[in-house]
């Protein structure tokens, strides 16, 4: 048997976290766990705090009662503001910039259809809905605004693949700027022989805003000062499975998993209880057995135990409820 | 018809007389070779970032099309030259 | 008026009126009559326009560029070898050759290019004479044609260095001035006139201690070893300049190279113009022997030696590579193509005359054309230049520049070659023989095979291979040309009858050169005495590798006759179909 210290001790003992993300796959309760995190830290601390969603899927719509998806920033209690991002809308805005852009720069009621069609493919790229959706919450967090930032990450690789991703792109950008800068002194000097002079290089500019954006929000994600990875674990075989792949991917990333919440336990009290069908009595009996594995596996990271609710956890007294267990998390296991 | 807004009045001014003669003689070639060295780096970069254009799966198109603007005069002529025959006659710079 | 007769001028003159009647009648007639150009068809220059590649020119500059990129060596050398024949057949085919071939060859390669995209020589040759197999015997041919001019202008190099004592010094003061100007240019973006002035004063300091130092002096190292030391020498400043970023060595050397030689250029052909007032006349007979071998060493006969010994004076094949691969893609407009592509080739005759001027003027019997020494060039471009320039006490000067205009120029085209060189092997060689392709190892190989070349042969020799490669490619070029013109239903023959007469005197002068060779090679084998080889020291010390390199160019030779016929024949096929075709 053993008892968890809950959430609110981590936070004790790591005063300076600005990000906290719940990692893991869809549909294990994270949206749950960021919600009720975001609620204890608005509502119970006063602090101003961001949640920020976009998993379409279990959504922060469902949880908080409200249409949120794709409205942008919206103060759901005092301080507890949420934001549920479309990112489909997200795109073919971002596309449309870059189309009035480039019609604004070079004088053009109409693009040349290539590169329309070039525009236009991009959304079919599954890689472009991870970015656009990276890129908002780099930017919202560039904005800092809000005291503590909370982010249910979308499903794809664990969220993690993100941070990976950034690591590749800020090398490839940097690699891409330092050929830049090469190319730029060819033209400099050809600039200088012909007597004309050479224009700002306006892609390497952009380039080094992308690096800069990019670097300061990955530099903030591998600061375990700062930020804290959760996973969120049921005890299930294939989730522990996953946990397990998701903590080898940390450890390559070098970033320092903070904990692991362990989701939809039964609680064991349940079998005293005679009016319990049998099926029921029997899942919690064969629960043990991944308990057991996952205090063996992740016993260390282990920081509050979920039990299963008699209901869904939807609006703010429910969230209240989750928030407490959470936070101080009661149960044992 | 790709001419910035800004650039279209300081188009090419063509040297001509005595002066343009003694310019193409010392210098036009060298202006020509470094032209293409750049356009050769231009064309790598394009590549590195635009390559999904041409069917290359490079990095997230999130990121290219924040530099498509700016690549836009480039395009067609990247194309056109990428689908060109190259030949060591090219390299040739006089 | 006898007196007038007696020096070069008039027949400068003469020529200039020649000319003059090629550029405003001739080839105005070919240009509006066979190329029907027009000032309204658009040029790759404008149709593909992309700044860097494609991007229209004014006529001065292209003319300019085109100019300086044609003008090297062969129309001031080569006049050396043709005066053997007395100057009159020299200045004959200098103006014929100008007249019906020259000028026709390089506004033809820049017209067939421009009506074909931009494409250069070796596209063209895939798209017109039948795909790969042409195009790439083509390509081996010129890897053995880079080689041959490698071998003699790092040969010639050396040779001046090693003649004309103090013109090493000068060239290193050029090449530190060259990496100041780039670093003026590049890093800190001076203005091109302020550079420009620094270069000017470089130079004649250089030319100063050319003329003030006379150091090292010539065969320092003894006979046998000192062309090779300077060989090496060269190989080394030669393997940085080809491996050195653009901006920091070529780009500037280019830019400090072009004052020599403009300034050279100029003052050859006004001190040409001048010699009725200077009093300088002809020294040299008319008409010489016809079947001249001076000792072993001498050229051979008139025909076909004469038209490949004036390279680019007459005709050229590398002005097909410039025009077609940069000229073409430059140029404004389709009227262009005349000024730029003829007018900057008969300006180049007009080069190539005064040069022979240079020749004619010295005194019958001097010993300067003993042996084929290179100092004749300079000694008759001093007194042409010293006589409305300073007199007489100008002359160690006017020597001093002469000979440093002569290294300068050498430099700047070997430095270009040894470059192309380089990326012809980077781009062709693959695979199991990636290694070639490497940069060092391909500049390596670019500079020391040369050397084994130029060390084998007497100059002469290789200059006639060079001009028989030479202008073999200008023949191929307009051998193309004529296929082109034919597929457009216009007349071709401004360029076939030209064409099918530069294969036969290339084809006959690289024979003759071959049966030099290999006639040594018997005759080593029947002697043993390495005396009787092409050899010079230190390689004469080294029998067996002397008899290797005299088989080597036996076989050089050979397989350039035979990449030529293949070529020929493959043109001649796709020509006689593209006149039949209805």
């Amino acid at each position: 048997m053993i008892k968890l210290k809950g959430l609110s001790k981590f936070f004790e003992e790591h005063p300076d976290i600005k990000v906290v993300i719940f990692a893991g796959k869809g549909g294990l309760g994270k949206t749950t766990c960021s919600a009720a995190l975001a609620y204890h830290a608005a509502v119970n601390e006063g602090r101003n705090v961001l949640c920020f969603s976009t998993d379409p899927q279990a959504s922060l719509s469902d949880i908080f009662e409200r249409d949120l998806f794709g409205k942008g920033v919206v103060e759901v209690a005092p301080n507890l503001n949420v934001v549920e991002i479309d990112a489909d809308k997200r795109i073919a805005e971002y596309q449309e910039e870059i189309r009035n852009k480039i019609k604004e720069m070079y004088g053009m009621d109409e693009l040349p259809p290539e590169i329309d069609e070039y525009i236009s493919s991009t959304s079919a790229e599954p890689a472009m809905y991870e970015s656009a959706t990276y890129d908002a919450m780099a930017e919202l967090v560039a904005e800092g605004s809000y005291d503590l930032y909370i982010f249910d990450m979308p499903p794809f690789g664990h969220g993690v693949r993100m941070v990976a991703m950034a690591e590749i792109l800020t090398a490839w950008v940097e690699k891409l700027a330092e050929a830049r800068e090469e190319a730029r002194k060819y033209e400099a000097v050809a600039a200088t022989l012909r007597g004309s002079k050479v224009s700002e290089d306006e892609i390497l500019k952009e380039l080094m805003l992308i690096r800069d954006k990019m670097k300061a929000f990955t530099d903030l994600l591998v600061d375990s000062r700062k930020t804290a990875f959760f996973m969120v674990l049921v005890p299930e075989s294939m989730a522990i499975l996953d946990t397990e792949r998701a903590l080898e991917m940390f450890n390559d990333l070098g970033i320092t998993l903070s904990g692991v919440v362990l989701n939809r336990v039964y609680p064991r009290e349940l079998l005293e209880d005679p009016s319990i069908p049998d099926f029921l009595k029997n899942k919690i009996k064969g629960q043990d057995e991944y308990l057991e594995e996952i205090k063996d596996k992740f016993g260390d990271y282990l920081v509050a135990v979920l039990p299963t609710y008699e209901r869904e956890p939807k609006g703010l007294e429910m969230l209240k409820r989750v928030a407490h267990d959470l936070m101080f998390s009661k149960l044992t296991i | 018809m790709f001419k910035r807004k800004k650039d279209k009045d300081k188009e090419n001014k063509k040297a001509s007389g005595v002066k343009g003669i003694l310019y193409g003689m010392a210098l036009h070639g060298s202006v020509t070779a470094f032209l293409r060295t750049r356009m050769y780096m231009e064309h790598l970069f394009m590549l590195m970032t635009l390559g999904d254009m041409l069917g290359f799966p490079v990095i997230p198109p999130y990121y290219s099309l924040r530099l498509l603007p700016y690549a836009v005069p480039n395009i067609k002529s990247w194309k056109a030259r990428l689908f060109r025959e190259r030949d060591f006659t090219d390299m040739f710079t006089g | 008026m006898s007196d007038v007769l007696s020096t070069p001028s008039l027949w400068v003159l003469g020529a200039l009126i020649a000319y003059a009647f090629t550029y405003f009648v001739y080839s105005k007639w070919v240009d509006e009559k066979v190329w029907e150009v027009s000032a309204d068809r658009t040029t790759p220059a404008h149709m593909y326009m992309d700044g860097v590649e494609f991007f229209p020119v004014s006529k001065s500059v292209l003319w300019g560029f085109q100019f300086k990129s044609i003008a090297a060596l062969g129309p001031i050398l080569g006049p050396f070898i043709a005066i053997s024949y007395g100057w009159l057949p020299a200045l004959i085919w200098i103006i014929l050759g100008n007249m019906f071939i020259g000028w026709a060859h390089d506004y033809s390669s820049i017209m067939i290019s421009v009506r074909n995209e931009g494409r250069s020589m070796g596209p063209l040759v895939y798209q017109y004479v039948g795909g790969d197999r042409p195009r790439t015997i083509l390509l081996g041919y010129l890897l053995f044609y880079l080689l041959i001019i490698s071998a003699v202008f790092i040969y010639l190099i050396a040779l001046f260095w090693n003649v004309f004592p103090g013109t090493f010094l000068a060239t290193v003061i050029v090449f530190i001035a060259a990496l100041i100007v780039g670093q003026m240019l590049y890093k800190y973006q001076m203005n091109v006139y302020t550079v420009t002035i620094f270069a000017i004063i470089m130079i004649a300091i250089a030319v100063w201690v050319g003329a003030a130092v006379p150091w090292p002096p010539k065969d320092f190292l003894g006979p046998d070893y000192t062309m090779l030391t300077w060989s090496l020498i060269l190989a080394v400043f030669l393997f940085f300049a080809a491996l050195a970023s653009m901006p920091t060595f070529i780009t500037p050397m280019n830019f400090i190279s072009a004052f020599p030689a403009i300034g050279g250029v100029i003052i050859l052909i006004i001190g040409a113009l001048l010699t009725p007032l200077t009093g300088i006349s002809l020294g040299q007979p008319s008409i010489g022997k016809f079947d001249v071998l001076i000792g072993n060493i001498g050229p051979g006969p008139i025909f076909p030696v004469l038209f490949v010994s004036i390279a680019c004076g007459a005709v050229s094949g590398w002005h097909s590579l410039v025009g077609s691969s940069t000229t073409a893609k430059q140029l404004d407009v389709e009227i262009d193509a005349r000024p730029v592509g003829a007018g900057a080739m008969l300006t180049e005759g007009l080069l190539a005359l005064s040069a022979l001027a240079a020749y004619m003027i010295i005194p019958a019997g001097s010993d300067v054309f003993q042996k084929g020494k290179v100092a004749a060039f300079v000694t008759g471009a001093k007194e042409l230049a010293a006589a409305y320039l300073g007199g007489e006490a100008m002359l160690p000067f006017w020597a001093s520049f002469f000979a440093l205009f002569l290294v300068i120029y050498a430099f700047t085209v070997q430095t270009l070659v040894t470059r192309y060189w380089r990326l012809v092997s980077g781009e062709l060689f693959t695979g199991s023989l990636s290694f070639l392709g490497n940069k060092y190892i391909a500049t390596i190989v670019g500079l020391l095979i040369p050397i084994l070349f130029a060390l084998s042969g007497s100059w002469l020799n290789l200059w006639i291979y060079f001009g028989g490669s030479n202008q073999l490619l200008a023949g191929l070029a307009l051998f193309l040309t004529a296929i082109i013109v034919a597929k457009m239903k216009r007349p071709s023959g401004y360029v076939i009858g030209p064409a099918i007469f530069m294969l036969i005197v290339t084809i006959s002068a690289l024979g003759w050169e071959t049966y030099l060779y290999a006639k040594k090679v018997m005759s080593y084998l029947q002697t043993g005495d390495v005396n009787v080889l092409f050899a010079n020291p230190p390689l004469k010390n080294y029998p067996l590798a002397a008899f290797f390199m005299n088989v080597v160019f036996v076989v050089i030779g050979i397989i350039l006759i035979g990449l030529g016929f293949l070529m020929a024949y493959y043109l001649f096929k796709s020509y006689s179909a593209a006149r039949s075709e209805e």
